[in-house]
């Protein structure tokens, strides 16, 4: 055994690989603040086919699931069946689910309900003033409301199942 | 599911080759060695019908495996169907395994009737690195997950790579460059097993280690001049850490070639010759973690993936396994009979050649780590900017190409001093009549200005050298000087080859110095009908026009480009509009001519209002780049190809099997071995 | 000295100038060419070192801040942590044209440095979709392009 050789390769090797270990956990990506524990932003917004107008502000006092989806974004449709089940225990629970359209247009959202179900209302977005304000990236993005109005989970991509349960049950 | 079982058989093929190549190496067991290579025929095979399965179903958009579902669309032409393969992670593991099993079948085609004592190892380890990526296709990484329910139709690959031809070969040619390093690292792992380096193995070492660095050359250039093209910024280098993945193998098996070179002569260096190796098969792994594991901050950033710890906890393994058998036998190698020859020798100069190589493969290690030392340690989020890597990579460059024309002028062992000042006279004087010339027609940009000089110098040494043997040759015999220079070129193909892959680096070299050097950029805001001036051209904004592609919207704005009075025709960047995608991704508009490049890339296009604002870019020189890289590029093909007269002498040799490979003849490169 | 211990010397001597070199590298390189990620506040809390660093900022871009000037190239807004932010605002000068998306309450990343009177000189703007700060990259987001699919 060359225990200088041995020595030297440590030297390099094992910081090395203790760096990359810590980077893991971290996306390099992420936001320094998140949304997550702050007031929910503010909006008041128009239901799709005359289901109603929706103002976060009367919201208050019940839970709320905010749902950004498109008709054009594969993930959405993979959860979309799923949370319209999950929809149907919870809504009689005091949970409001809300889907907002996101960078679509209405009648396509129309099909994408036609095809994956539909349980509640999805609210239309003009601009996507209300997806800018939530800081929305890409679809699908779920954001669970407690009854003070503030965000409790961000779900970035698809609702993890589990988890998306355990968080309801919190704020109920 | 008949795709998920061909990388199940592949898989147990894999380990079976592994176990059997190790313990007949081992135990110098030919039964073993046989039960390898059987397993080594399985594993391509078995792995070439998973990919073939995996391209039938992306062409006919079978849409219940999970891959296809993923990357697929009915509306993408067929060419990215094709290329679709590896556009995301499952289906580059799956290409990775692959490649790894055409290595494994080379090596065992290339080794069946030589090197004994080393290939039943080498076979082993090249075999346990496939264990690895068949368990991440078996595995994590199933691109063959059966989808319930089957979608109607997917989303297509990332638009970014639909956005160019280059994206055809560029990944296969980094693949081929990556998985190639493991052939040399099991064959230095067997060499230090077996304690010894013969110089047929050695020879061998060096042609499986100049395949990956053919395949990695261009895989780099290519990446360079995709990024040049399509992401609209003018440059083709960022030092993002996926290019750093690539350029830190690259850096360290190019000094491996070159001490390896010192190796087979003179028996020198050989623990350190070995250490390069193993640390070029060791940064291809880092490179691919870095690529596939999210850890990184880049271009290419893929989102954080389950194989990332995976992956971390087989770089880790390779790691410590190598630095440990290196530590272990070392020793074992038999000791040089000669020193180095002293300060005017070739061999110092390679050695100097190492330094430097090194030295810039820790400075880019170091820049492309820091982040994350920096966020483990202080928790802040930052990059390490570019003008760090360019502070020492333009001096380390120019050094390195300094060192290109010092080492070659110098002969092997000791020169006279007649003798050095000969060598040196004419390619001196050719560097300082550039200097002074590029200085005295205006250009006065010091670093560019010492890289012509220093390129300059190390032309003439390169351009002497490739015709010095044939030279040689003609003073004696006479003749006809350029057939004997072509003959002795011809000769001599590894020398040849090599000189010319240095040809490829200078023109490089140049090239990046004038078109950073000169670089010329500007951004102007137009109306419909109005004109800029740049850099002697005219441009004229014409106006806008959409139009629809298959899987884009192009909103085009339309420019004539004149210079003087001359027109030169009209260039059209775009603002393109994928999908519902909410940013729209310029792509830029090239004019592309050997002296200088005019290079438009759109900011903002307003088509009603009438306006666009535009960055127009001058680089000069920028499209030898390329070039440079295809010289280099096949100047590793005529080092690597196999010359006649040394297959001759296989087929001639009496296929005796187990003889014991003759240490003193020439022994045939091993092109097979890659392939 | 032998033949042997001149080349050990020539050796150490050669292994020493370049441990040295990595030296000089380590200390003195990467400690001024670093660049910051932060958002408007973050910038505003590290103002002792904020000056003079190379900074990508990420914010949003605050309502009626927004002053083209398409004949001087010039650009000036003022970014803050989100769309409605009074407390950490930062003002923008830029000498190049807004981006495509680039609008009012958008999300942006801007590289460039913090001068001496507080305000913001930017080489780079990119717009992101979304207030978000995102780590920036040269060529679009293509982490973003991920979600991005034709018609269902």
């Amino acid at each position: 055994m060359n225990w200088k050789v041995l020595l030297a390769g440590a030297i390099i090797v094992v910081p090395l690989i203790v760096v990359l270990a810590l980077g893991f956990g971290k996306d390099p990506h992420a936001l320094p603040v998140t949304m997550e524990h702050k007031p929910a932003p503010a909006f008041s917004l128009d239901a799709m086919d005359g289901e109603g107008h929706f103002d976060l502000a009367e919201l208050k006092g019940r839970p709320v699931v905010l749902n950004f989806y498109a008709s054009w974004c594969v993930p959405c449709a993979q959860e979309h069946p799923w949370l319209v089940q999950v929809s149907r225990t919870y809504i009689p629970k005091g949970v409001v689910f809300l889907g907002v359209l996101y960078n679509d247009e209405p009648a396509k959202g129309r099909g994408f309900l036609a095809r994956y179900g539909k349980n509640y209302p999805t609210l239309l977005d003009p601009g996507g003033r209300v997806a800018i304000d939530y800081g929305v990236a890409g679809v699908p993005e779920t954001y669970v409301i407690d009854r003070e109005g503030m965000i409790v989970r961000k779900f970035v991509g698809p609702v993890t199942p589990d988890e998306f349960l355990a968080v309801l049950e919190a704020v109920l | 599911m008949l795709g998920r079982s061909a990388v199940l058989v592949a898989l147990a093929a894999c380990a079976v080759g592994a176990v059997a190549g190790i313990y007949g190496g081992a135990r110098r067991s030919a039964e073993a060695e046989r039960w390898a290579r059987a397993m080594a025929w399985t594993f391509f095979f078995a792995i070439t019908v998973a990919i073939g399965l995996m391209e039938y179903a992306l062409l006919t958009h079978d849409f219940s495996v999970s891959y296809v579902a993923k990357v697929g669309s009915r509306a993408s032409p067929t060419w990215v169907t094709i290329v679709s393969l590896w556009s995301s992670l499952e289906g580059s593991i799956l290409l990775w395994a692959f490649v790894q099993g055409l290595y494994t079948a080379g090596l065992a085609w290339f080794t069946r009737r030589r090197f004994p004592d080393h290939s039943s190892y080498a076979l082993g380890f090249t075999m346990a690195v496939g264990v690895f990526f068949c368990f991440l296709v078996a595995g994590i990484a199933n691109p063959f997950t059966p989808m319930d329910p089957v979608p109607a139709d997917g989303p297509g690959p990332n638009p970014l790579l639909q956005n160019h031809i280059l994206m055809v070969i560029h990944p296969p040619s980094l693949y081929l460059g990556y998985v190639g390093m493991s052939v040399p690292f099991a064959m230095g792992v067997a060499a230090l097993l077996r304690g010894s380096i013969p110089p047929g193995w050695s020879r061998a070492l060096r042609t499986a280690a100049l395949v990956p660095f053919g395949f990695l050359t261009a895989g780099i250039i290519l990446g360079g001049w995709w990024s040049y093209e399509v992401l609209g910024w003018g440059g083709y280098w960022a030092w993002d850490p996926v290019e750093n993945a690539s350029f830190l193998p690259w850096l360290t098996v190019t000094a491996f070639l070159h001490s390896a070179m010192l190796m087979e002569r003179k028996e020198q260096l050989k623990g350190w010759t070995l250490t390069l190796l193993m640390a070029s098969f060791l940064l291809t792994i880092l490179g691919t973690f870095m690529t596939r594991s999210g850890v990184f901050n880049s271009v290419h950033s893929f989102t954080q993936t389950p194989i990332g710890p995976v992956f971390l906890g087989f770089l880790a393994l390779c790691l410590v396994f190598s630095v440990i058998l290196l530590a272990a036998r070392v020793d074992v190698l038999s000791a040089p009979e000669e020193g180095l020859s002293g300060p005017a020798s070739r061999d110092t100069w390679f050695l100097a050649q190492n330094l430097a190589f090194t030295a810039f493969t820790f400075t880019v290690l170091l820049g492309t780590t820091w982040p994350l030392v920096n966020e483990a340690l202080t928790g802040e989020k930052i990059s390490v900017g570019e003008p760090y890597f360019d502070r020492w990579g333009v001096p380390l460059g120019l050094l390195i190409v300094f060192l290109m024309g010092v080492g070659p002028a110098l002969p092997w062992g000791r020169a006279t001093p007649q003798a050095i000042v000969r060598r040196f006279v004419v390619p001196a004087v050719a560097g300082l009549v550039t200097v002074a010339g590029a200085w005295a027609a205006g250009l006065h940009q010091p670093w560019p200005v010492a890289t012509f000089g220093v390129s300059a110098f190390a032309l003439v040494v390169t351009l002497q050298e490739l015709v010095a043997p044939g030279l040689a040759r003609w003073r004696s015999r006479g003749g006809n000087p350029v057939v004997a220079v072509l003959t002795g070129m011809v000769r001599a193909r590894r020398r040849t080859g090599g000189y010319i892959v240095h040809l490829g680096v200078i023109i490089v070299a140049v090239a990046v110095a004038a078109s950073s050097g000169w670089r010329n950029q500007k951004e102007f805001t137009l109306v419909e009908g109005q004109s800029l001036e740049h850099g002697g051209y005219t441009l004229t904004y014409l106006g806008a026009e959409t139009v629809q592609k298959s899987n884009r919207t192009e909103e085009q704005a339309r420019f004539h480009v004149a210079r003087g009075d001359r027109s030169l025709g009209e260039l059209h960047p775009a603002m393109n509009h994928y999908g519902r995608m909410p940013n729209p991704i310029p792509t830029p508009a090239v004019r592309s001519v050997p002296a200088e490049d005019l290079y438009l890339s759109l900011v903002s296009v307003d088509p009603a209002a009438g306006t666009v604002s535009v960055q127009v870019i001058i680089e000069p020189l920028i499209w030898w780049i390329w070039v440079g890289g295809g010289v280099m590029a096949l100047g590793t093909i005529i080092a690597v190809w196999p010359s006649r007269r040394r297959l001759s002498a296989v087929a001639g040799r009496p296929a005796t099997g187990r003889a014991a490979e003759p240490s003193t003849n020439p022994v045939p490169t091993s092109t097979e071995a890659a392939r | 000295m032998t033949p042997q211990a001149k080349r050990r010397a020539f050796l150490v001597a050669a292994l020493l100038v370049a441990g040295s070199a990595l030296a000089v590298i380590s200390a003195g390189g990467i400690g001024d060419n670093l660049v910051y990620y932060w958002t408007p506040s973050q910038v505003h809390e590290n103002a002792d070192k904020a000056v003079g660093a190379t900074i990508r900022l990420g914010g949003v871009v605050q309502e009626g801040s927004v002053d083209w000037r398409p004949d001087s190239q010039s650009l000036t807004f003022t970014v803050g942590d989100g769309a409605h932010d009074t407390e950490h605002t930062l003002v923008v000068h830029a000498k190049s044209a807004p981006p495509q998306m680039f609008r009012e309450g958008i999300g942006v990343v801007v590289e460039g440095t913090l001068t001496a009177d507080g305000s913001f000189r930017a080489d780079k703007v990119m717009v992101k979709h979304s207030n978000e700060y995102r780590a920036p990259t040269d060529g679009g987001d293509v982490k973003d392009l991920y979600a991005t699919v034709e018609e269902l």
